[in-house]
């Protein structure tokens, strides 16, 4: 899992996901997007939407992103905004557990997994289902390229 | 008209009035007088011919007497009166005719009288001659002849009327001198009797008016008298005042000069303190004079450490560019060490191992970008050290130069220090000398008023004895106001 510091949570990213990091890319804000999309940066000539994970997890500080984690999802590429990448690490069974049912229903689509590292809050972003299929095809008619 | 007269106008006016009557009435007295000694002496003139025409006739009757008393006797002793005749007639002529010198009518007269005289002496002597020679008869017919009658006959009746011209001479003269005297009586008494009738007047006219103006000028005098009575009682009184101001002048003028004298010891201590003063001033400026030097030469220091700093500072910004390019590297390692590692996960089994390497530069760039913000803070310190170091320094260097500029001002106060003590110090001098000079004056003065308070005390007495004279004055005048007035 490659672990990155997400406002005041630690995030976690299946390296099999990720496409790669980078420096962030400028970014345009699109109309009518979602409003967990921060806007879309065209990485390696694909326009890319960007997540601020910390803005939709509710915990910002405020300081923009300083890297980009690309991650693959189907055939396309959607980048997420977080403060810093920590590193690599492997995450026991015990040290994960599902998202309550109590907190179920608070993103759904982003988080996968809750667990602690060095006792510390690791949320385990889900990869796959980001964005919907329908919101893709939205945001291919409204991306500038 | 008169009234605006002086008396002694007044008077001079009644006298010259007094003495224009004296003067006619002289006048006409000595004219008078002239006249009556005009006619004396021509009476006593007239008299003299008279006596001469009489003295004359004598002499010639003696001559004929002498004659016939000899023809008679034969006797020459009777020729005496013939002879002291004969010899005396023809003085007598002369002084007749001195007499009549310049009346060619008289020596007219007196030129025939002589004639007849000659002739009647020739007959006489003609008779003595014959009655000598020829005896009485011869004699006696010559003398019967009647010719020496008729000659003595024409004389004694031209004598005669010489002698009655004198005769109406002297009743002329006499009535003359009648009217002379007569007139000159009259002027002299109606002279008499108008002068006096003028002087009595104008000496009613000047006493009046004099009285008035005596008596005016006298309570004049008066009301003077009263009023320098009273002034000088003031005078008096101020004198007296004055004399006890003079004697507090005095006093005061002592003070004066004790205190002019401590102030002169005082201004000598000044000056004394002045030049020592003068000489600290001296001394400050050359301390101060170095002081500049001194803050100059830190002033240079300060602004070669404020040149290093600055140098400083500008290296620490190339080192902190250079931090930039490694902390640059540092990320792009790190990045790439993470796609590597990324990449190397992605390659399964075969790139574990290079996961590992990746992984250990992903740490090995962490760790340098850590120590690059670790410098980057210690430069940042070193530059915010520096630019409070420079910020200080400069601050310092304000401060020296504040300190130059006030060490200036410094300077310049000393300097003025230095001319205004000297200035003190003249003036110290100027102040001691005025002050002995002061108290030679005060010396003087306070002789003076030594003298003046003296002076005040004689004054006291003498308007005293002033106060007595006015008193003594306002009494006379009104004596003779009663003397005027009475």
């Amino acid at each position: 899992m490659l672990i990155a510091r997400c406002g005041q949570v630690l995030c976690a990213v299946p390296v099999s996901a990720i496409a790669e990091v980078m420096r962030p890319m400028e970014m345009r804000i699109l109309a009518g997007a979602p409003s967990f999309i921060a806007g879309v940066s065209v990485i390696r000539g694909q326009a890319v939407p960007v997540l601020i994970v910390a803005h939709l997890l509710g915990a910002s500080t405020g300081s923009p992103a300083s890297r980009f984690i690309t991650l693959r999802v189907g055939d396309r590429l959607v980048a997420l905004g977080v403060d810093a990448v920590i590193g690599f690490r492997w995450l026991d069974q015990d040290d994960v557990t599902q998202v309550p049912p109590l907190l179920s229903q608070a993103h759904p689509e982003l988080i996968e997994q809750l667990g602690r590292l060095d006792d510390e809050l690791v949320v385990v972003l889900r990869s796959a289902g980001l964005i919907a299929d329908g919101q893709w095809s939205l945001l291919a008619q409204d991306a500038p390229l | 008209m008169l009234s605006s007269w002086t008396i002694g106008r007044k008077i001079t006016a009644g006298y010259a009035l007094s003495l224009i009557v004296l003067i006619l009435i002289g006048t006409v007295s000595y004219r008078s007088v002239d006249a009556l000694i005009d006619a004396s002496t021509a009476v006593h003139q007239a008299n003299h011919i008279q006596g001469e025409l009489a003295q004359i006739l004598s002499s010639m009757k003696d001559a004929e007497t002498g004659q016939r008393g000899f023809v008679i006797t034969g006797d020459e002793t009777y020729l005496a009166p013939y002879l002291s005749g004969r010899e005396e007639v023809g003085k007598e002529v002369g002084q007749l005719r001195e007499l009549f010198k310049g009346d060619a009518a008289k020596q007219k007269q007196i030129d025939e009288a002589e004639r007849l005289i000659g002739e009647k002496l020739a007959e006489l002597k003609l008779t003595i001659e014959t009655r000598k020679a020829s005896g009485f008869e011869a004699t006696l017919k010559i003398v019967v002849g009647g010719t020496g009658k008729t000659y003595m006959d024409d004389l004694r009746n031209l004598l005669g009327v010489m002698d009655q011209e004198q005769a109406d001479l002297l009743g002329r003269l006499a009535v003359a001198a009648e009217g002379t005297s007569a007139s000159a009586k009259n002027t002299i008494i109606a002279g008499t009797i108008v002068a006096i009738a003028l002087m009595i007047v104008a000496g009613v006219i000047i006493i009046r008016s004099t009285t008035q103006q005596l008596g005016s000028a006298v309570h004049d005098m008066e009301s003077a008298s009263s009023e320098l009575q009273a002034a000088s009682q003031q005078q008096a009184t101020g004198a007296k005042e004055q004399a006890t101001a003079m004697a507090e002048i005095a006093t005061t003028m002592n003070e004066l000069l004790a205190t002019s004298r401590q102030i002169a010891d005082s201004a000598q201590r000044v000056a004394q303190v002045a030049e020592k003063t003068a000489g600290s001033a001296r001394m400050g400026e050359q301390t101060v004079g170095r002081t500049r030097e001194s803050m100059a030469s830190i002033q240079r220091q300060v602004e070669l450490i404020v040149t290093h700093m600055l140098d400083l500072g500008r290296k620490s910004q190339q080192i902190g560019g250079v931090i930039d390019l490694i902390n640059e590297l540092a990320e792009q390692t790190n990045i790439l060490a993470i796609n590597a590692t990324i990449e190397a996960v992605g390659a399964g089994e075969a790139g574990k191992r290079f996961s590992v390497v990746a992984d250990e530069i992903r740490k090995l760039a962490d760790r340098v970008g850590g120590s690059t913000k670790e410098i980057r803070g210690l430069i940042e310190d070193v530059r915010a050290a520096v630019n409070t170091t420079v910020m200080v320094t400069e601050a310092g260097s304000k401060a020296v130069d504040a300190g130059s500029r006030q060490v200036v001002d410094v300077a310049a106060s000393f300097t003025a220090i230095a001319g205004l003590v000297e200035t003190t110090t003249a003036s110290a001098q100027e102040i001691g000398l005025s002050t002995k000079q002061q108290t030679t004056a005060v010396e003087q003065v306070n002789g003076a008023i030594t003298n003046v308070s003296q002076a005040s005390r004689e004054s006291e007495a003498s308007t005293t004895q002033t106060l007595q004279t006015a008193s003594q004055l306002a009494q006379l005048s009104r004596g003779l106001n009663r003397l005027i007035r009475d």
